[in-house]
């Protein structure tokens, strides 16, 4: 089986910077049982393998990527790198072979998250026993790497006091909080059912 | 959703002293029928009984499942934390309470009330004596709430801003008073509206 064109980045496409608040990110589980029995909602080990998969948290903008494509796995070695680094605007990619760079799935899972809510949540939080207030703010960013056109992340960055632009990382009892936060909204926002939208134009992601 | 009973023999020494989860479901089913002739709403202490019944059965079942994550001493920490917090979050009288144990050290409790989601992950740091709160909540269609807070702050934050017509007296039966009185602080409205609200 060859890897879908449809997913993969070349010169003719641009980076999508469009209004996205209807649209949904769809992510990908190791198992179609992931409700927790207690709380009937999504259990947190397929929200997130860590904390610190919450700040640059992995998705794909569903619609042009579909259920079907998440079948498609990729090699994650270090030697694989390449299939997910991130795409350098306007470069062809090398095309991901089977059973060498990627192989079939056939058990999985998956939900859907509304853009609308995980997109430009701004938390206020203070580090430690500091007086300062400090704000951060979520954003949905288009991430394409050299497999997946249609890869998205949820990133989180300062805009209070004055620590603009720097993307947060770093694992701490203040990320801790950002990252149950976002949880949160994943857990009372997200879908298992397919939701119905309007498939993002081809002006918008291409360079015609 | 289907309730599963732990089999090995480590699951059972630590479920000793609590009731089998069957016994639970016929004791919940029974009571079911009989709530039902006779139009019961919730909030009786014996519906409240079975919850936390099974409630604590819930994280027993989890922390067993996840102890491969956790050192020995921080199995002891989770489940000393869990039930200081399960026995104040009954106090609020929800509609519903979940947990979770997550793999990062945090306890996610999924408590309704009234037409209120709230998410209350007790985060369990190391280096720090008291447990923070990451309190999110949500009501029908807005999460109205998202702030970090000391365990006793969170519930004290909730009973005066959302629980309005909140009794101490329906609780008393269950013996869990004493615990209330003494370990939440009152505090006033204008204490509590200094928390900020999310967008």
């Amino acid at each position: 089986m060859t890897y879908p064109k449809e997913l993969l980045p070349n010169p003719q496409r641009s980076l999508i910077v469009c209004e996205l608040s209807e649209h949904f990110l769809l992510r990908k589980t190791s198992s179609k049982d992931i409700i927790h029995i207690s709380t009937g909602l999504i259990k947190e080990e397929f929200i997130t393998d860590s904390d610190n998969g919450m700040f640059e948290y992995s998705t794909n903008l569903f619609g042009h990527f579909e259920i079907e494509h998440l079948k498609y796995n990729l090699d994650k070695s270090p030697k694989k790198k390449y299939f997910h680094s991130d795409w350098e605007l306007s470069k062809e990619v090398i095309e991901p072979t089977e059973n060498i760079d990627f192989y079939l799935d056939t058990d999985f899972g998956y939900f859907f998250i509304p853009i609308a809510q995980v997109a430009g949540l701004e938390v206020p939080f203070k580090k430690g026993d500091s007086k300062v207030e400090y704000i951060c703010r979520s954003n949905v960013e288009h991430c394409p790497t050299n497999s997946n056109f249609w890869h998205f992340e949820i990133r989180w960055f300062p805009v209070k006091p004055d620590e603009q632009g720097q993307i947060v990382r770093k694992s701490g009892s203040w990320q801790k909080y950002l990252s149950a936060t976002i949880k949160a909204r994943i857990r009372n926002y997200f879908l298992t059912e397919t939701p119905e939208i309007t498939l993002l134009s081809e002006s918008s992601f291409s360079n015609n | 959703m289907i309730a599963t009973t732990p089999s090995n023999a480590n699951t059972q020494e630590l479920l000793k002293g609590y009731p089998s989860i069957e016994l639970v479901m016929d004791y919940k089913s029974s009571y079911d029928i009989f709530k039902s002739y006779l139009g019961f709403v919730n909030n009786s202490s014996i519906e409240n009984n079975v919850m936390k019944n099974k409630i604590e059965l819930d994280f027993k079942t989890d922390l067993q499942s996840k102890r491969m994550f956790y050192k020995n001493s921080q199995m002891i920490k989770l489940n000393k934390c869990f039930e200081e917090t399960f026995q104040k979050l009954i106090f609020l009288s929800p509609t519903f309470i979940g947990v979770e144990l997550t793999r990062n050290n945090s306890i996610f409790f999924f408590v309704k009330y009234s037409n209120l989601n709230i998410h209350f992950e007790v985060l369990i740091d190391e280096k720090d004596k008291t447990e923070k709160v990451a309190l999110n909540i949500f009501n029908e269609k807005s999460h109205i709430l998202s702030q970090l807070l000391e365990i006793n702050e969170a519930l004290t934050f909730i009973k005066n801003e959302y629980i309005n017509n909140y009794s101490e007296e329906s609780y008393l039966d269950l013996g869990l008073g004493n615990i209330y009185n003494n370990d939440i602080p009152e505090r006033t409205l204008a204490e509590s509206s200094e928390i900020a609200y999310c967008m």
